[in-house]
């Protein structure tokens, strides 16, 4: 391989920063240097990152080459160790399963898990199996437990996916409304943009909604530390204040929206004083906040997981475009509602149909012409594409527990640590009759419950597309071989395709080939990437989308902002206002569950750490797993820094050091998302959680349960005995339990 | 690491025992046996989950706890300890299914 650089993008945050990627001791253009490993490096030209990386990004080699699954394997049942096989052995085993679950349940038996992760070729392969040639919709991503809020929220206020903002508008704003994310820590290059803005120009304000004192609350000019749960009563809230205080943009909401006599009803009831006592804030700040909005030219707002990962998720994001609608601020530069996405091509799973009620560009699988037009393109039967939507990440666990799912595959995610209700997950993996398990790295806790692993080429070793949070699409380039026998997804996917009878619609030999067919189902939609490449990207870079066919090629990048003439993808051209009427948490604070539970990242790791948790630099910085909690929480439990605490859900417990602080506020604690079994014992967040969802998006409210807390008497002490016991006592073997009953 | 996985003991090696080990804890260990000239075994064994695998008798059976980055060498196992010897209690308890396993290992030699 060259030994010039290789332009990529991270495959971590939706940031999607470029990446150049050469091998370390090399110089430019040396070919003399034999590669020991590979050294990263800010792309400069990439429009997004502007040459910035964060320690994830900076540290991704380091991860490539370690605990790789390097060749297929599979075993009978789960008590089985797993034995290698061939490819060939591999694949007729899953197809002649997968032939079986047709041929006795049907289609709706079979179930993809994905994630964004996956680039958008492996995506569009998959979904032309699954929901195409199979005539099922069960595909869902971790999208599901990401952004599926944002999603609906932006479809039904206006009337199509796609965050209409830029990363330039970070520096434009003299407004920025940062509601339930830590971007400083979560989407750190995005962040430092804004901060640079924020820090060179006094007048620019930034309000923090957040029930944590984060670094991202830290650095901000109001902090409001609302009550868990509590957002739609503070957006309502300030709704009521820009309209009592005449912020009304009425030229923009008569020409360009729909439903504001009711929403604007609505919000009259929310006054100050109501609101600020729900919200657990004063009535001052609250008003400073709906001042400042009211007050500023360019209103942005960026949201993430705190406010999508909710039981009122799709409401909380039309509650914060309902403020921009309110006052106008959209389709302008440095205005605007922006999630934040979470994986690094989530984004373009949402264009390519990755969740099991979209169809790829920006379709649904309930509008009967979206079907059609895929049938059509795709030269399938009129009503093979199913009409109801598929399973989402949840149902696919009921599926499992009911055996009406028969098989389940799933791809470049570790369900095993991240859905909620673990518990509860694990007993109905246990129970599937086939989990295909297709992955870069081996062990990873999901492999527990697997029959057959499938070894996937990972970031580097194969090349295709990403979009990121601005809609930016990013060629990530291959700079070496897969190790092993890996292969990329869509390869496999193809192949799996090819011995169903499906190989006539997979004439693909590469990645850009299948790209290539991609782009044409995005022809008219809002998505349209009709006038992209591999070849194009290779050669003008980085591009944003809508850049349909005929899109003069750009020499510099120019930012393009959705929305800039008032006209939304609803069928009326108008905008759509929403009353958001909120309950609160699905599962409030009781007497025996007195304490709100939150989670979240850290700077340094990345979901379920099976690349960071082997990267030594960032497990010096993030060692352990840990709870805060606030100091008179603490004082009355009785604990101190350091104490070990036993967390209890209605679901399950955990266990962690304790870790004092001011930053979060009474009655609610904090643990990170990231350790599940193979790396810490008893520490898995989501042991705690809950599976209550959205009833619109089926995101469930994986920020906030409630818990107990009690400390864990001579913890310190108990675990030193268990380590000290570990090698003599917990192996087993036929000598020595000769008059015990076999496991 | 796992590439190690692949090898299995070669046919010139006639003094074979079967050996069984389970992972009674609930931690994923890593199982290797290093001490055979030429030879490594290796197999990932999560909580709960049963090996049956062929060694030489003076092979020494390496577990490893992982967790997270770190790899701890929590014993060592003289595999003649491990062995199985047919009739015993336990592995007519086993059945079947565990036979079978020992077929299938047999086979894929």
């Amino acid at each position: 391989m060259t030994t010039k650089p290789t332009r990529t993008m991270c495959p971590y945050c939706g940031v999607g920063c470029g990446l150049e990627v050469m091998p370390s001791g090399a110089k430019e253009n040396d070919m003399a240097q034999l590669p020991l490993g590979w050294k990263v490096r800010g792309d400069r030209a990439h429009p997004s990152s502007q040459g910035m990386v964060c320690v994830k990004g900076a540290t991704v080699a380091e991860a490539i080459d370690k605990n790789r699954l390097l060749a297929p394997m599979v075993r009978d049942s789960l008590d089985e160790p797993f034995q290698p096989v061939s490819w060939e052995a591999a694949l007729t085993r899953l197809t002649t399963h997968l032939q079986h679950v047709l041929a006795t349940q049907g289609a709706d038996a079979i179930c993809m898990y994905g994630s964004g992760q996956m680039q958008t070729e492996d995506y569009y392969v998959a979904q032309k199996l699954l929901k195409g040639c199979l005539g099922t919709n069960n595909f869902d991503s971790n999208s599901r437990l990401c952004m599926s809020s944002a999603v609906a929220g932006y479809m039904r206020s206006l009337g199509s996916d796609g965050p209409p903002c830029c990363y330039e508008d970070l520096e434009l704003t003299d407004c920025a409304f940062i509601i339930g994310a830590n971007a400083a820590e979560c989407h750190p290059i995005a962040y430092n943009r804004l901060q640079k803005h924020h820090k060179k120009n006094p007048h620019v304000k930034t309000v923090v909604v957040d029930p944590r004192r984060t670094q991202t609350a830290e650095d901000a000019d109001l902090h409001l530390a609302i009550r868990p749960g509590s957002d739609i009563f503070l957006l309502n809230g300030m709704a009521h204040l820009l309209l009592r205080w005449g912020y009304l943009d009425q030229a923009f909401v008569e020409a360009h929206t729909t439903d504001f006599a009711p929403f604007a009803a609505h919000v009259a009831a929310f006054t100050p004083e109501v609101v600020a006592k729900c919200c657990g804030i004063a009535v001052a700040d609250l008003e400073l906040a709906a001042r400042w909005w009211g007050e500023a030219q360019r209103v942005l707002s960026l949201w993430s997981m705190g406010v999508n990962q909710s039981s009122e998720g799709t409401l909380k994001v039309r509650a914060i475009i309902n403020l921009h609608l309110l006052t106008g601020q959209i389709g302008k530069p440095g205005c605007g509602p922006f999630s934040l996405t979470g994986q690094p091509n989530a984004m373009g799973g949402r264009e390519v149909g990755g969740l099991c009620n979209l169809l790829p560009g920006y379709r649904h699988v309930k509008v009967p012409e979206h079907r059609a037009a895929m049938e059509q393109f795709w030269g399938l039967p009129p009503g093979r594409v199913a009409a109801e939507i598929g399973r989402t990440a949840w149902q696919i666990v009921e599926g499992l527990e009911t055996g009406a799912v028969g098989a389940l595959w799933v791809v470049a995610t570790n369900p095993a640590v991240s859905l909620p209700n673990l518990e509860r997950v694990k007993a109905a993996l246990a129970r599937s009759p086939l989990t295909v398990c297709q992955d870069a790295y081996y062990p990873t806790e999901t492999a527990q419950y697997a029959h057959i692993l499938l070894p996937a080429a990972q970031w580097g070793e194969k090349t295709g597309t990403m979009t990121n949070s601005e809609r930016v699409v990013t060629l990530c380039q291959a700079f070496r071989e897969p190790p092993g026998e890996a292969r990329p997804d869509w390869e496999i996917f193809v192949d799996v395709a090819r011995r169903l009878g499906f190989g006539s619609f997979f004439p693909f030999t590469t990645a850009a080939e299948v790209y290539a067919e991609y782009v044409q189902v995005t022809r008219d939609r809002p998505c349209d990437v009709t006038g992209l490449s591999h070849d194009y990207l290779r050669q003008h870079g980085p591009t944003q989308w809508p850049h349909p066919e005929g899109s003069p090629p750009s020499t510099s990048f120019t930012p393009k902002r959705l929305y800039t003439d008032g006209q939304f993808n609803t069928p009326d051209g108008r905008a759509n206002f929403a009353v958001c009427a909120s309950v609160g948490l699905a599962e409030p604070c009781t007497e025996d569950y007195p304490f709100i539970l939150t989670n979240g990242r850290l700077y340094g790791h990345w979901h379920t750490q099976t690349r960071t948790g082997r990267i030594p630099k960032i497990q010096q910085m993030h060692p352990a797993p840990f709870i805060e909690l606030n100091q008179a929480d603490a004082a009355q439990l009785g604990v101190e820094e350091g104490d070990w605490v036993e967390v209890r859900s209605r679901r399950g417990q955990a266990r962690f050091p304790v870790v004092l602080t001011r930053q979060i506020a009474p009655g609610t604690a904090f643990v990170p998302m990231h350790w599940g079994a193979l790396w810490a014992e008893q520490a898995e967040a989501n042991a705690l959680t809950h599976p209550l969802s959205c009833p619109t998006s089926n995101q469930p409210e994986l920020k906030a349960c409630a818990v107990q807390i009690e400390p864990l008497a001579n913890a310190s002490a108990l675990l030193e005995v268990a380590a000290r016991e570990k090698p003599a006592s917990r192996y087993s073997n036929p000598s020595v339990v000769a008059s015990q009953p076999a496991p | 690491m796992v590439a190690a996985m692949f090898s299995q003991l070669p046919p010139n090696f006639p003094d074979r025992i079967l050996c069984y080990y389970i992972n009674s804890t609930t931690q994923t260990q890593r199982a290797c046996i290093t001490s055979i000239p030429n030879w490594v075994f290796e197999r990932i064994v999560f909580p709960h989950q049963r090996l049956l695998f062929e060694a030489l008798p003076d092979a020494l059976l390496e577990i490893h706890g992982l967790s997270g980055l770190h790899e701890t060498l929590l014993t060592q196992i003289p595999c003649l300890q491990l062995q199985v010897h047919e009739g015993q209690p336990w592995q007519r308890e086993l059945g079947r299914q565990s036979e079978a396993l020992i077929r299938t290992d047999w086979i894929e030699e």
